[in-house]
C-alpha cells in the first residue's frame, strides 16, 4: 500500500527486527562470545539506520504497512524525528556494546544479558520506527520487559527490588498507554501516525487521552511524578546497561511524548487547552529543578548521574511543551546530545568501577592521575552537561533559550512562561555546575585517597598508585569516540540540527 | 459424520475400560485415537462448512426430544480448539499419570467427557445441548474425586451440587423456551417468537440461563467449585477446568445470547449491562483473590475465573470488534491457561511441591517448564507479543467505540485486572528465576526437567500462544465468520 508523500521501504522494518532475529542465533554461540556477537549485531543495525539517513535528511519519508491477519495493521515509518532518535540510539548502543565486550567479560549469565539487550534494542528501534500506535505499543512493552532483565542483571537484593518497581511501573504505564491508544483508535478510526493528526481536536475525551499518553510514556521518560523507579533502577544495572537505560531508553519515553504532543494530539488541538500545556510545562520544570537538586546531594556516581538524567529529560520535555519552532528544535537536539553525554558519563563511571572499584564520588579525587583518558572523557561530557560552548550541550540549551524567547513575545501569558523558562535554564545550568565541576576539579587536582578500601572488586589491583589504570581499547575506544562526539557535535552541529529543523518545519 | 464425533470417543471409552491396566498400550492407543480422529474429522467438517455445505444430523424420538447436530463455523472453531488440546493433554497424561492409581477409570472418564463436549458443541437445539451438558457434568465427577481422599470427596460433592444446580436451571430454561416458542432450535440472530414474550418472562429466562451457565463459566458467587476442583490430577484441571468445562459454559452463553435471545433483544432488555456488571465484578474480585493464593493450581483457578469473565464482558460490548475479541479470547486463553496448568503439573510431579513460595530457584532445574510458564503468564497479563493482548485490545476497543462513562469504566476494568495479574504472576516467575539468592526461602530441593511426554505438549501450547499474538490469521479466519453467523448475518 503506497501513501502519497511516502516512499515504501523495508529499511525501518529491518532495522527494528534485526536484533530480534539475532536472538535465536545467539543461542548457538558460545557464551563467552555472546558479547562480541551482540556488538556485531549492533554495528550492522547501525549501518542499516545510517543507510536511511541520506534520503531522510533529503526530505524523504519511509512508510511500510503490513497486513498481519489481525484486525490491526503493522506499520513502520521513518521521518526526520525517527531518524534523529533512532540514529543516536543505535550509535550509542553500538559503542556501548563494544565497550561491554570487555566490561561484561567477567560477568555471569552473559547469554541472558545479551539476549535481553538485543530485545531491548529491537524494542527501542521499534518504538522509534513505528508507523502506527499499535506497533508502537508492542515494541514499547517489549522494551519495558526486556530492559527489566538488564536492570536486575547483578541479581543483588537491591537490584531485584529496583527491578521489581521498574517492571511494575513500566507495565502499569504501558497499560495506561494502551487505554489511550485504543481510545485513539476508536475516535479516529485508526492509529496510523501520518494521518492521525488533529482528529482528536475538540473531543471531550481529549484531556484524558492526552494524560494517558503523557504518563504512559512519562514512566519510561522519568517524568515527575512517575520517575520514582529511575534513580534506583538505573544505577543498579551494569554500567553499559545503565548507559543505555539512562542515555537511550528514557528517550523512548521522550520520543513518545513528542509524538503525542505534535503528531497524535497535535498542537492546534492543544492550543485551546492552556491548562494542559501549562501543566506539562510545570512538570518539565519540576523535573529539571528537582532532578538537579537531588543530584547535588548524591554520594554515589551512578546515582548522581541517574538524577541528572531526570533533570535532563526535563529539558527535552520543556522544549516540547513550549510549543514553538525553536524550542522543539532544542528538545529534539537535546534527545540527540544528551544520549551522547549521558552515555559517556555512565561509561566513564563504569570504567572507574571496572578498573578500580570506585563507586563513590569522594573516591574520585585524584583519579585523573591514574585514569587520565577516562577522566578526560568525563571532563568533556561534564562540561558539555553544564552547557559550556563549544560542547553540544550548549547547542541544545541555546535553542531551548531561543524557544523560550519566542514564547515570551506572545502575550502576557507567553511572557511569563518564556521568562520562567529562561530562569529555569539558567538555574539548572548553575546547578549542573555545582555538581559536575567539583568532580572534574577534584578528579584532576584533588589528593588521591587511600587506595584499597573501596577497591575490593577492582579488576586491577596495582601496587603502584601512580601506575596508569585506564581500561583497554575495547572500553577506551568507545569512551573516546563518545567523549569527542560531545565536542564534535558542539562545533559541527549541522547533522542533528538539520534533522531537528526538518522536524520543526514539519510540525509548524 | 457429526455423530462420529460423539460415537468415536464414546466407543473408545468402552474400549479403554475393556483394555484396562493389563493391556496398557492398547488403552493408550484408544485414548489417543479418538482425539486424533476427531481432530481430523473437525477439519473435514470445517472444509465442508467453508465450502457452503449444510451438515445436519437428526435422531428423532419424539418431537421435543429431537437429538439434532449441526455444523457451523463456531462449532468448528471450538471443536478444533478442544480436540487439539485434548490430544496434547492425553500425551501429557501419559507422563503425568505414571505413578497414579485407577488409570483405567481416569482415561474412561476423560473419553466420556470428550464425547459429551463434542455433543454439546455440535448440538443444534437446547435439548441436545442440555443432555450432553449434563453428561459432561457426570463424566467429570470421577476425575474430580480421583485422589479418593476426604478432601477430594468433599470437593467432588461441592462440584456435583453446584453443577447439577446449574444444570437444573438450564433445564428449566430449556423447558420454558420450548413452552414459549414451541421449539428449542438455535436460530442465528435469536428466536423470533421470544420477542413477543412479556418482559418478566424474559427476565426470568435470562436469570435462569445466566445462573445455569454461570456455574460452569464460573461467574462470581457461582465459581467456588472451580478452585476446589483443582484437587483433581493436573491434566484434568488443564483440559477440563481451563478448557472444556469452562469453555462449554461460555459456549452456553454464546448460544443463549446470540441464538436464543438474539443480540438485539438482549441489548434492548438491558441484560447486557447486568451481565457486564457481573463479569466486571468477577474479573476484579477473582484477580484480587488470586493475589492471595499460595497454591499454584488454586491461583491458576482464580485466574481462570478472572479470564472467563473477560469473554463475557467482551460479548457485552456489542460491538463487532469487542465480540470478536471475546471469541478470540476463548482460544487464546485456552492455550495460555493450559500451558500454565501443564507447567504447574510438571512442577508438582517433578519437584513434589505445590506452593508458589517453594518455587525458589526452580528455573535452573526446570528451564523449559519455567520458560513455558513465563510465556503463558505474559499472555495472561496481556502483554505483547503473547496472544492475550490481542483479544484484550479488541475488547477494549469495542468498549471505547462509543465512549460513554459506563463503557469507559468497563474498559478500565481490563487495565486494572492486568495490573493485578502482573501482581500475582510476578512472584512465581521471580522466585523461580532469582529466588535462590540469599534472603529468600530455601530453593526447591528436587526437581528435574520433565519427561518429553509432558514437556512437548507444554512447549507446543506455549509456542502457539506466542504465534497467535503476532500472526493471527488462523483464529481470525474462523472467528470472524463464526461471529457473523451467530449474529445472523449471511456469510459469503
Amino acid at each position: 500500500m503506497s501513501v502519497p508523500g511516502f516512499t515504501e521501504s523495508y529499511l525501518p522494518l529491518f532495522a527494528s527486527i534485526l536484533p530480534l532475529f539475532a536472538v535465536p542465533v545467539l543461542r548457538l554461540i558460545k557464551e563467552e562470545n555472546a558479547n562480541r556477537f551482540a556488538a556485531a549485531v549492533a554495528v550492522v543495525d547501525f549501518l542499516l539506520v545510517l543507510a536511511m539517513y541520506p534520503a531522510i535528511s533529503g526530505g524523504a519519508k519511509y512508510l511500510l504497512i503490513l497486513d498481519t491477519g489481525l484486525q490491526l495493521k503493522v506499520s513502520f515509518m521513518a521521518d526526520a524525528l525517527s531518524i534523529i532518535t533512532g540514529l543516536i540510539a543505535v550509535a550509542v548502543w553500538m559503542l556501548t556494546s563494544i565497550y561491554a565486550v570487555e566490561y561484561m567479560s567477567h560477568e555471569h549469565s552473559l547469554r541472558r544479558y545479551n539476549v535481553f539487550s538485543l530485545l531491548s534494542l529491537s524494542g527501542m528501534l521499534g518504538v522509534v520506527f513505528t508507523g502506527n500506535l499499535f506497533t508502537l505499543y508492542i515494541f514499547f512493552e517489549m522494551l519495558s520487559v526486556a530492559s527489566y532483565v538488564m536492570v536486575i542483571h547483578e541479581e543483588t537484593q537491591e537490584a531485584l527490588q529496583a527491578g521489581f518497581i521498574y517492571l511494575f511501573m513500566g507495565v502499569a504505564g504501558g497499560l495506561i498507554l494502551l487505554f489511550s491508544i485504543i481510545s485513539t483508535y476508536s475516535i479516529t478510526g485508526g492509529g496510523e501516525l501520518y494521518k492521525i493528526g488533529g482528529k482528536l481536536a475538540g473531543h471531550p475525551m481529549l484531556p484524558y487521552i492526552f494524560w494517558g499518553f503523557i504518563f504512559g510514556f512519562g514512566v519510561k521518560a522519568g517524568l515527575f511524578p512517575v520517575h520514582v523507579w529511575l534513580p534506583s533502577a538505573h544505577p543498579v544495572a551494569p554500567a553499559p546497561a545503565s548507559a543505555l537505560l539512562s542515555g537511550i531508553m528514557i528517550k523512548a519515553g521522550a520520543y513518545g511524548i513528542l509524538r503525542t504532543v505534535y503528531t497524535i494530539v497535535g498542537k492546534e488541538a492543544l492550543s485551546s487547552h492552556h491548562l494542559i500545556t501549562t501543566a506539562l510545562l510545570t512538570l518539565a520544570i519540576i523535573n529539571i529543578v528537582l532532578g538537579s537538586a537531588v543530584a547535588i546531594k548524591q554520594t554515589e556516581i551512578k546515582k548522581m548521574l541517574a538524577y541528572s538524567s531526570i533533570s535532563q529529560i526535563g529539558y527535552v520535555i520543556l522544549g516540547i511543551a513550549l510549543l514553538t519552532p525553536k524550542s522543539i528544535m532544542g528538545g529534539v537536539v537535546h534527545i540527540f546530545n544528551h544520549a551522547i553525554i549521558k552515555g559517556t558519563l555512565f561509561l566513564c563511571a563504569g570504567a572507574f568501577i571496572h578498573q578500580l572499584g570506585v563507586r563513590q564520588l569522594k573516591d574520585l579525587k585524584g583519579i585523573g592521575k591514574r585514569m587520565p583518558v577516562t577522566m578526560f572523557c568525563f571532563t568533556l561530557a561534564g562540561l558539555s552537561m553544564i552547557g559550556f560552548p563549544p560542547f553540544n550541550g550548549f547547542i541544545s540549551k541555546w535553542f531551548l533559550a531561543l524557544g523560550a524567547l519566542e514564547v515570551s513575545k506572545v502575550g502576557s501569558y507567553g511572557a511569563g512562561v518564556g521568562i520562567l523558562g529562561l530562569c529555569v535554564l539558567l538555574l539548572s545550568s548553575f546547578m549542573n555546575l555545582v555538581y559536575y565541576a567539583p568532580i572534574i576539579y577534584g578528579g584532576w587536582f584533588g589528593e588521591q585517597t587511600e587506595p584499597g578500601a573501596a577497591h575490593e572488586h577492582a579488576v586491577e589491583t596495582l601496587e603502584n598508585p601512580l601506575e596508569n589504570a585506564d581500561p583497554n581499547w575495547w572500553m577506551k575506544g568507545p569512551l573516546l569516540i563518545l567523549g569527542f562526539a560531545t565536542l564534535f557535535f558542539g562545533i559541527f552541529f549541522q547533522l542533528p540540527l538539520g534533522l531537528a529543523e526538518q522536524v520543526s518545519k514539519y510540525f509548524f | 459424520m457429526l455423530l462420529l464425533l460423539v460415537i468415536i470417543p464414546a466407543l473408545c471409552a468402552l474400549l479403554v475400560a475393556v483394555s484396562g491396566d493389563k493391556h496398557e498400550s492398547w488403552r493408550n492407543f484408544f485414548c489417543l485415537l479418538p482425539c486424533a480422529a476427531n481432530f481430523v474429522i473437525v477439519i473435514l467438517i470445517g472444509q465442508m462448512v467453508f465450502g457452503g455445505q449444510e451438515l445436519v444430523t437428526t435422531l428423532v424420538w419424539a418431537s421435543p426430544f429431537a437429538i439434532e447436530f449441526a455444523a457451523n463455523y463456531f462449532a468448528v472453531y471450538m471443536g478444533l480448539l478442544i480436540n487439539f488440546l485434548w490430544l496434547l493433554t492425553m500425551i501429557y497424561s501419559f507422563g503425568y499419570m505414571v505413578h497414579e492409581h485407577a488409570k483405567t477409570r481416569y482415561y474412561t472418564a476423560l473419553m466420556l467427557a470428550l464425547a459429551s463436549t463434542m455433543g454439546i458443541i455440535f448440538s443444534s437445539n437446547l435439548v441436545t445441548f442440555f443432555i450432553f451438558f449434563e453428561g459432561l457434568t457426570f463424566s467429570v465427577y470421577p476425575l474430580v474425586i480421583h485422589e479418593e481422599t476426604e478432601e477430594a470427596y468433599q470437593s467432588g460433592n461441592k462440584y456435583s451440587v453446584y453443577l447439577i444446580c446449574g444444570g437444573t436451571m438450564v433445564l428449566f430454561g430449556t423447558i420454558a423456551v420450548y413452552a414459549l416458542t414451541g421449539g428449542t432450535r438455535f436460530v442465528p440472530g435469536g428466536i423470533p417468537a421470544l420477542k413477543e414474550c412479556s418482559e418478566n418472562i424474559l427476565l426470568l429466562l435470562f436469570i435462569m440461563f445466566t445462573a445455569g451457565f454461570g456455574f460452569k463459566a464460573a461467574l462470581l458467587g457461582l465459581h467456588s467449585w472451580l478452585p476446589d476442583a483443582m484437587i483433581a490430577p493436573t491434566p484434568v484441571s488443564a483440559v477440563l477446568h481451563a478448557v472444556a468445562v469452562v469453555n462449554v459454559g461460555l459456549y452456553g452463553f454464546y448460544k443463549i445470547i446470540y441464538t436464543i435471545f438474539g443480540v438485539e433483544l438482549y441489548q434492548q432488555m438491558g441484560f447486557g449491562t447486568y451481565l457486564a456488571i457481573a463479569a466486571s465484578a468477577t474479573i476484579i474480585v477473582a484477580a484480587v483473590v488470586a493475589l492471595r493464593q499460595n497454591e499454584i493450581k488454586r491461583m491458576l483457578a482464580f485466574s481462570t475465573v478472572n479470564q472467563l469473565s473477560y469473554v463475557l464482558l467482551g460479548i457485552t460490548s456489542f460491538q463487532f470488534i469487542g465480540m470478536l475479541g471475546a471469541m478470540l479470547h476463548i482460544v487464546f486463553h485456552s492455550f495460555m491457561k493450559i500451558t500454565l496448568f501443564y507447567a504447574a503439573g510438571t512442577i508438582i510431579t517433578q519437584s513434589g511441591n505445590k506452593y508458589i513460595g517453594n518455587m525458589a530457584g526452580l528455573a535452573k532445574k526446570m528451564p523449559m517448564t519455567m520458560l513455558a510458564f513465563t510465556v503463558a503468564s505474559i499472555g495472561i497479563i496481556g502483554l505483547p507479543p503473547v496472544a492475550g493482548w490481542v483479544s484484550k485490545w479488541y475488547i477494549m476497543q469495542g468498549f471505547l467505540q462509543n465512549l460513554s462513562t459506563a463503557h469507559i469504566i468497563f474498559a478500565l476494568v481490563f487495565i486494572l485486572s492486568s495490573i493485578i495479574e502482573l501482581g500475582y504472576f510476578t512472584p512465581p516467575i521471580y522466585l523461580a528465576y532469582f529466588g535462590d539468592k540469599e534472603g529468600h526461602v530455601k530453593p526447591a530441593k528436587f526437581g528435574t526437567e520433565a519427561p518429553w511426554t509432558m514437556l512437548v505438549p507444554m512447549l507446543i501450547t506455549a509456542f502457539v500462544a506466542l504465534i497467535f499474538g503476532v500472526w493471527g490469521s488462523i483464529p481470525h479466519m474462523l472467528a470472524k465468520p463464526a461471529l457473523l453467523e451467530l449474529l445472523g448475518t449471511v456469510v459469503k
